[in-house]
């Protein structure tokens, strides 16, 4: 008998609301409040005014909200999400079952991934209900998260195969890799690091009310995807009880 | 149907220090056998049943289940699984539990909710199918835990301390249920501490210390026949005629003494002769069940 998941998919989509979702809107709804919190005479005046105006200091806010939140997400959609169950013993009754680990993983990142685009756009629809937003603004937004999951994702799917601390390892590995950007933007060997910069370069694009641009984009996310199949096959080959 | 050929398995941490968990460990379990594996705290026992269900790799060796690589049979056919630690996520709710597990043990959805209810049925769960799993006594958790490992009708058993957390009551029904589970085609395996469990349910016992395979006992038949067993026997006359039969008899008490022979002849022969000079006998019973004569034999406590 092979295990039903794709059925079982439903109870991962459960767990991700209850573990997850909920902590992904609850910030994203702080980052709101508190953006709306700091409008002044000013912003107010401009969103009246509406037209261009409007959607011009909308997209200003939607960037400052993107900004806070694009790593976030990821962060809160994956972290954890093999080692968990390796640190919890789990695994044992999990994967003494017909399942594939790695496909059985596999299918918690989409689906995780899925679950945080739909909070990613709750988010946005949530900025728009304090700003007026123009549909490039929603659409750059809406890259940016998939980029952002893919690639912030991808590298927490990868450290999370390995060990325990994949929010750890993920957050100075990007970190790092934002600051040598910054320190050596012309060196070859940036590109063997995750473009997070990319995505920052995107965000001025994003507040500019400018297409973005998709090559960057891209990069981030077949960097992420690069990961998260070299996750798979850690995951493939790792011994679970270690 | 389950093979261990010189497998051991050696924790090597990094920066830590290496322990040589298991070593060079060869035994076969057969299907329709129930196999019991006894050993102290620390033989191997976990790290055993670990690579049985593929979560560890051997360092050495090679394990097959039915011929294949463990993980390999396990992704394709399952094993029923008790582990010694019943981690389950403390939200789940008892029957969601047992939903879940069912799907990953790939029940048809057309007979899931049947299959669900007759396991927790079997093991009394209906009345806690609401309650999380951080609500239940731990010996509730052990009966779904155990109930989890009967869903899918897998060909191989593993039960770590199944009886573990459980009260007497349902201790007893545990060991009526094994025999039930009894397949031609089925391998079960059981480890624990409990001798007493295994003598009633195994029909061999693997006996492991310090990692590594100290003998295989038959617990059907000759076992009395073949070790060294001691005996209490109670008795009423004269010491001496006992102390002359049974030279190394250690007294006890008043009137009780330990005697160790070689089979049950051996003690026939002796208490016939002990009774012939006018000793009463009140009762002669094993001091250790065979499979505990075995065990003390085979674990030194010099390690």
């Amino acid at each position: 008998m092979k295990a039903r998941l794709a059925r079982y998919g439903l109870w991962q989509a459960r767990d991700f609301v209850i573990d997850r979702a909920l902590a992904i809107l609850f910030t994203g709804a702080a980052v709101i409040f508190v953006s709306w919190q700091m409008f002044t005479a000013g912003s107010h005046a401009a969103i009246a005014r509406g037209g261009l105006d409007a959607q011009r200091f909308g997209a200003v806010v939607l960037k400052g909200i993107v900004e806070l939140v694009w790593i976030i997400i990821p962060l809160l959609a994956v972290r954890g999400i093999s080692a968990d169950d390796r640190k919890e013993g789990r695994y044992r009754l999990l994967f003494a079952k017909p399942v594939s680990v790695p496909r059985f993983y596999a299918q918690a990142f989409a689906i995780h991934g899925v679950l945080a685009m739909m909070c990613g756009a709750l988010v946005v629809a949530g900025t728009r209900i304090i700003v007026p937003l123009s549909p490039i603004s929603v659409r750059g937004a809406l890259m940016i998260f998939l980029a952002s999951y893919l690639l912030v994702g991808g590298l927490l799917f990868l450290f999370s195969a390995v060990w325990r601390w994949d929010w750890l390892a993920t957050g100075v590995v990007l970190a790092g890799a934002m600051y040598l950007a910054g320190e050596f933007p012309k060196a070859a060997w940036l590109k063997l690091l995750p473009p997070a910069w990319e995505i920052g370069l995107q965000l001025r694009v994003l507040q500019e009310m400018q297409p973005l641009d998709w090559r960057p984009l891209l990069w981030a996310c077949g960097y992420g995807v690069a990961c998260f199949l070299l996750g798979l096959i850690v995951l493939r080959r790792r011994p679970l009880a270690t | 149907m389950i093979e261990y050929a010189g497998v051991g398995h050696t924790y090597a941490p990094l920066g830590g220090r290496r322990v040589r968990a298991v070593e060079d460990m060869t035994f076969t379990v057969r299907a329709g056998e129930v196999f019991g594996i006894a050993g102290p705290n620390g033989a191997g026992k976990s790290t055993m049943i670990a690579m049985l269900l593929g979560f560890l790799a051997p360092s050495e060796g090679r394990i097959t289940v039915d011929g294949r690589a463990p993980r390999d049979f396990v992704e394709r056919e399952g094993i029923g699984y008790l582990s010694e630690l019943v981690d389950i996520h403390p939200r789940w709710r008892a029957r969601q539990a047992m939903v879940r597990f069912a799907l990953l043990a790939g029940i048809p959805a057309a007979t899931l909710d049947a299959r669900v209810g007759q396991v927790m049925q079997l093991l009394a769960l209906e009345e806690h199918a609401g309650k999380r799993m951080k609500e239940l006594s731990k010996g509730t958790r052990q009966r779904l835990a155990l109930g989890q490992a009967l869903l899918g009708e897998t060909r191989v058993l593993v039960l770590d301390e199944p009886t573990h957390g459980l009260d007497p009551l349902w201790t007893q029904h545990f060991r009526e249920l094994v025999p039930s589970l009894r397949r031609p085609d089925r391998a079960i395996l059981i480890a624990s501490h409990n001798l007493d469990e295994l003598e009633r349910l195994a029909d061999r016992v693997a006996i492991v210390d310090r990692g590594r395979l100290q003998r295989i006992v038959e617990t059907r038949g000759e076992v009395s026949d073949v070790a060294v067993t001691r005996y209490r026997i109670a008795y009423r006359g004269d010491a001496a005629v006992l102390r002359a039969i049974f030279p190394d008899a250690v007294e006890l008490a008043p009137d009780e003494v330990e005697v160790a022979v070689v089979g049950l002849e051996a003690l026939n022969r002796g208490l016939a002769a002990v009774i012939a000079r006018g000793v009463l006998i009140s009762s002669a019973v094993p001091s250790y069940s065979a499979l505990e004569e075995h065990f003390r034999q085979a674990v030194r406590s010099d390690g």
